[in-house]
């Protein structure tokens, strides 16, 4: 399987690369820098002769060319293009009534339009390909499902991504391509590492299984989706329950 | 090696779930409610296969005493249960003006109020282990509403309900609870339906087929696993995306 992993190199993006590479899958990594020693380490998972990461330097969603290009890149290879993981995105933190238009902008730029602008290439190529279809899995967030204060941003951004992944659902199904999401709930990466100590024991205080989740929590249904054949259009909630 | 109780194992979603869990190493306590001896063949062969034991537990879903007694009889056994798969289930259709109450009552007492009690007495047990992973097996038809779809319907909303309001119970107990929402499935509960019927959703679904009992059981499996430890109160479909 061919696998593409947008903002590879941290957090859940990071654990989905590495975890497909140990599987034995090829991964096409998106990333805005690639450093060496984080190539070396996701070159040390490939376990068979002839499997490859690639490192896809862009400048980011925002920067529509760079995404074109990057896509361009990615679909000129003349490899088959069988998964998409749609895990890039940016977090923001603040009130209603302290978020400037712009920064709204910002945040759907990265988290809902420069995803689906990704998306549009790849979807072409999948639709286009002998054997034509493959999965998309777009990483949303319970903020985007249970509204919070201070989330009018982020939480906006996840929600109209995960009525996108429905949407797009519907729309590709023709074509053999599931579209599913998947919803984490409190794991502890850099986008979280801002939350106050209050917010977080209110959420643990709200979750099921009195934990937060680990990356691999996340990259387990990530994984699962890529595997599964009759699921699309599914929001999956990691969250242990929050939900 | 974990251990598991499935429920309306004999057939259909429930026999590919038996199927599935053996291949992955689960040992398994299949309930059903006839004994059928054909299906203790099979279930030898496949046990022999693969180096587990699966035990036929019979019992009546409609009968309290009955599903006390079963799960009594597995507890005895002193072996860890890690694993609930609540299948068993019965279809049921018709207008609201047609449906008796007579018949509303044993669709719910069966497809939700046996299911509960079964969760009752299997999570205390899990309790003491302090692990544990539910599954309850919710439809498409609990959340999309079609006329005939009342008891039915109301009794898979409700377990899926039950669902997750009981995830939120159980969870500091190290117990999960999640669903699986099958859609149309190629079984003799997913033949309920007329034809006409039948096509009629398969034409309005994204993925214009009948499900697999495999894809189901691929679901569940995947729940009672490891791979989802931190999933818990979902209900995923698996349903060709047909409510989306």
């Amino acid at each position: 399987m061919n696998v593409i992993v947008t903002g590879a190199n941290r957090g859940i993006g990071r654990e989905i690369s590495s975890r497909m590479l140990q599987e034995g899958h090829n991964v096409w990594a998106c990333v805005r820098e690639s450093d060496g020693e984080w190539l070396r380490e996701m070159q040390s998972f490939c376990r068979r002769d002839g499997q490859w990461i690639r490192p896809v330097v862009w400048s980011g969603l925002t920067d529509r060319d760079s995404v074109r290009h990057a896509a361009g890149e990615i679909t000129g290879s003349g490899f088959a293009v069988d998964g998409l993981v749609n895990n890039a995105g940016v977090t923001s933190t603040s009130t209603y009534m302290m978020t400037s238009m712009e920064e709204m902008k910002n945040v759907f730029e990265v988290n809902l339009f420069g995803t689906l602008l990704f998306t549009q290439y790849i979807a072409k190529k999948m639709i286009r390909q002998k054997n034509g279809g493959g999965k998309i899995v777009n990483i949303a967030s319970v903020r985007g499902i249970k509204p919070e204060a201070g989330n009018i941003s982020y939480g906006t951004s996840k929600a109209a991504l995960i009525y996108a992944t429905k949407v797009l659902a519907i729309e590709l199904a023709d074509y053999n391509i599931k579209v599913n999401a998947v919803a984490p709930g409190m794991i502890p990466t850099d986008i979280n590492a801002s939350k106050s100590e209050k917010l977080k024991d209110r959420i643990m205080e709200e979750t099921a299984l009195r934990r937060f989740g680990e990356q691999k929590d996340v990259a387990n249904a990530v994984l699962w989706l890529l595997h599964f054949s009759n699921v699309s259009g599914q929001v999956i909630c990691v969250d242990g329950g929050y939900v | 090696m974990a251990n598991a109780i499935v429920t309306g194992a004999s057939r259909g979603i429930g026999r590919a779930i038996v199927e599935k869990f053996a291949s992955e190493g689960i040992c398994i306590w299949a309930c059903s409610h006839n004994p059928d001896t054909e299906l203790e063949v099979w279930y030898a062969g496949l046990a022999e296969k693969h180096g587990v034991f699966i035990r036929p537990v019979y019992f009546d879903l409609a009968d309290e005493q009955s599903v006390s007694g079963a799960m009594k009889g597995i507890f005895a056994e002193n072996l860890p249960v890690d694993i609930l798969v609540n299948n068993a289930g019965i279809p049921s259709g018709g207008l609201m003006n047609m449906t008796s109450t007579g018949e509303l009552r044993r669709v719910l007492d069966i497809n939700f109020v046996s299911q509960v009690r079964i969760m009752q007495l299997v999570s205390r047990k899990m309790m003491r282990q302090g692990n544990g992973s539910i599954i309850n097996m919710g439809s498409v038809g609990g959340l999309e509403a079609r006329p005939g779809y009342l008891a039915y319907g109301s009794s898979k909303a409700a377990l899926m309900w039950a669902t997750r309001s009981v995830s939120k119970e159980l969870g500091p107990y190290g117990i999960r609870v999640n669903a699986v929402a099958p859609g149309l499935v190629d079984t003799d509960m997913g033949s309920y339906k007329k034809d006409e019927e039948a096509r009629k959703i398969i034409s309005g679904m994204p993925i214009q087929r009948k499900g697999e009992p495999m894809e189901i059981a691929n679901a569940v499996y995947f729940l009672a696993s490891d791979e989802s430890s931190f999933i818990t109160g979902s209900i995923i479909n698996v349903d060709g995306g047909r409510i989306v």
